[in-house]
């Protein structure tokens, strides 16, 4: 086989045949299609599995590139990357993810730190505002008006002052918010739609590299 | 001619001195503050919350209940109160109670650590094969859905423990969608939540209710009520449902921090305006 034929022609027919089961698993429910269907959906959990695979080996694979070159302000990131990740696989294939040391290292380690970053976010947001909520404009009075709608709504001492606050921010996320959500997510699913059917054609080619 | 600082409002001069870094301060302060020492400011229940609650408490005896927690540590510094408050309403009610993990690989321990906080009155009670049982992580994100709702045995074949999922005595009448009465998503991650909508609710046609950060709440609201009948907001969400269910606990000492970032925001938005305007009028 070509190398064209491995690189392209083989996946995008396993992509067709596999996009035309799923379909007609969904519009038929004939019961072959079906089994046939729910047999592709075990192994691609499996796939999934293999992919995880490969992004720890890659992983692996540029940090330890950088070790080796020494690459100027990376190489010893690139230490702690791999001795941390040996680390939590090691632990984690002898105990397990519920086991008592992965749990004390996962919750004193991991939870911390990601929380951290998460908590920085308050903060900008706060500058950010006052920084970007500056005079009245239509498009800022608007965006600021419906972000202190919510905060309100949120905040306890504003509904404790006026209950109202309830109300009105429950408005905006009932009815602007609802009716904007959903224009988005039509356009999302008809361009999910003609994705599809241009997968389905063979036309998208972009997952294969272009 | 006068310079330029001496073209400054006094309040630009101030906020100036002071710099952000002062805010941030500000900002440390009053988080902890009301965390240590919470006020205690009553917290109106929402209709979402409400529903999330009734949907829960409406359930027959023995019904199953699947909990599918796509749970990550960032997402856990806002979900944790409402996580641990949902858990206890299950374990309190007389269910069957799966847990499983999809879409991110760093749930498991998070559920684990949980589980820990659950009342232990209210765990001791539930044995653990009987009244519930709990399952990894499968990796596939949509498509680890579909596996487990199609079969659930063939998705998972064993719990975290390593038990085969054939010898966990109450797992024997449940192994495809249609045997769970409600799904429970908990998460952070807001393309699972579609994910959710199209595989259980529109595929499997199972019930679904959500507990999600505040992000994701909003983006949830053109589901609500038909699609999903009852969804979780981030920390206020879990200190009403705490309130609900008669266990303050985390997030109700976070609804006053709540409370006292929302004033620093209005006093920074009122600050920056009254800047703005002083500055116009300066140049003017």
């Amino acid at each position: 086989m070509s190398n064209e034929t491995v690189r392209r022609t083989l996946p995008l027919v396993v992509t067709i045949v596999v996009a035309l089961i799923m379909f007609l698993d969904y519009y038929t429910g004939a019961p072959v299609v079906v089994d046939f269907s729910r047999t592709i959906t075990s192994w691609s959990v499996v796939i999934g599995l293999f992919g995880q695979l490969l992004g720890v080996v890659a992983l692996i694979s540029i940090n330890a590139r950088h070790l080796q070159k020494k690459t100027p302000k990376r190489w010893y990131f690139s230490i702690m990357m791999l001795a941390t990740l040996f680390l939590f696989l090691a632990i984690g294939l002898a105990t397990t993810a519920s086991g008592a040391i992965y749990q004390l290292m996962y919750n004193n380690i991991v939870v911390p730190l990601e929380s951290a970053m998460m908590g920085v976010l308050g903060f900008y947001f706060i500058i950010g505002g006052y920084k970007a909520f500056r005079g009245f404009s239509l498009d800022v009075a608007a965006f600021m008006l419906s972000l202190l709608a919510i905060l309100l709504m949120l905040a306890p001492i504003a509904t404790a002052i006026w209950p109202g606050f309830t109300d009105i921010g429950g408005w905006i996320q009932l009815v602007p918010n609802r009716a904007a959500q959903r224009g988005v997510l039509i356009g999302v699913s008809l361009g999910a739609i003609v994705l599809a059917f241009n997968t389905l054609l063979g036309r998208e080619r972009g997952y294969l590299g272009g | 001619m006068k310079n330029e600082s001496q073209k400054k409002t006094i309040t630009e001069r101030l906020v100036k001195a002071s710099g952000a870094k002062w805010l941030c301060l500000i900002i440390g302060i009053m988080v902890v503050f009301f965390y240590v020492r919470p006020i205690g400011l009553p917290v109106p229940i929402s209709q979402t919350t409400k529903s999330f609650y009734d949907v829960i408490e409406a359930l027959p005896e023995n019904s199953v209940v699947g909990i599918q927690n796509v749970l990550t540590p960032t997402g856990y510094a806002e979900q944790k109160g409402q996580v641990i408050a949902i858990y206890t309403h299950l374990f309190v009610r007389p269910l069957k109670l799966v847990f499983f993990n999809v879409w991110v690989a760093t749930s498991p321990p998070i559920v684990a650590t949980a589980m820990e906080l659950v009342p232990r009155e209210v765990l001791q009670k539930r044995q653990y094969g009987k009244d519930y049982a709990i399952y990894g992580y499968v990796a596939g994100e949509e498509r680890s859905m579909v596996a487990i709702g199609n079969n659930f045995w063939d998705a998972y074949p064993v719990d975290t423990a390593g038990t085969p999922t054939s010898s966990i005595p109450m797992m024997s009448g449940i192994r495809t969608a249609k045997d769970f009465a409600v799904i429970v998503h908990i998460c952070a991650m807001f393309p699972s939540t579609d994910a959710a909508i199209r595989v259980w609710i529109q595929t499997f046609k199972v019930r679904v209710v959500m507990a999600v950060d505040s992000s994701n709440y909003m983006a949830l609201m053109p589901y609500y009520p038909a699609i999903v009948p009852a969804i979780l907001n981030g920390v206020r969400g879990g200190a009403e449902y705490e309130i609900l269910i008669k266990r303050p606990g985390d997030s109700l000492a976070f609804t006053d921090a709540i409370s006292g970032m929302a004033v620093i925001l209005i006093g920074a938005l009122f600050v920056g305006n009254v800047l703005f305007y002083q500055r116009k009028q300066v140049k003017t």
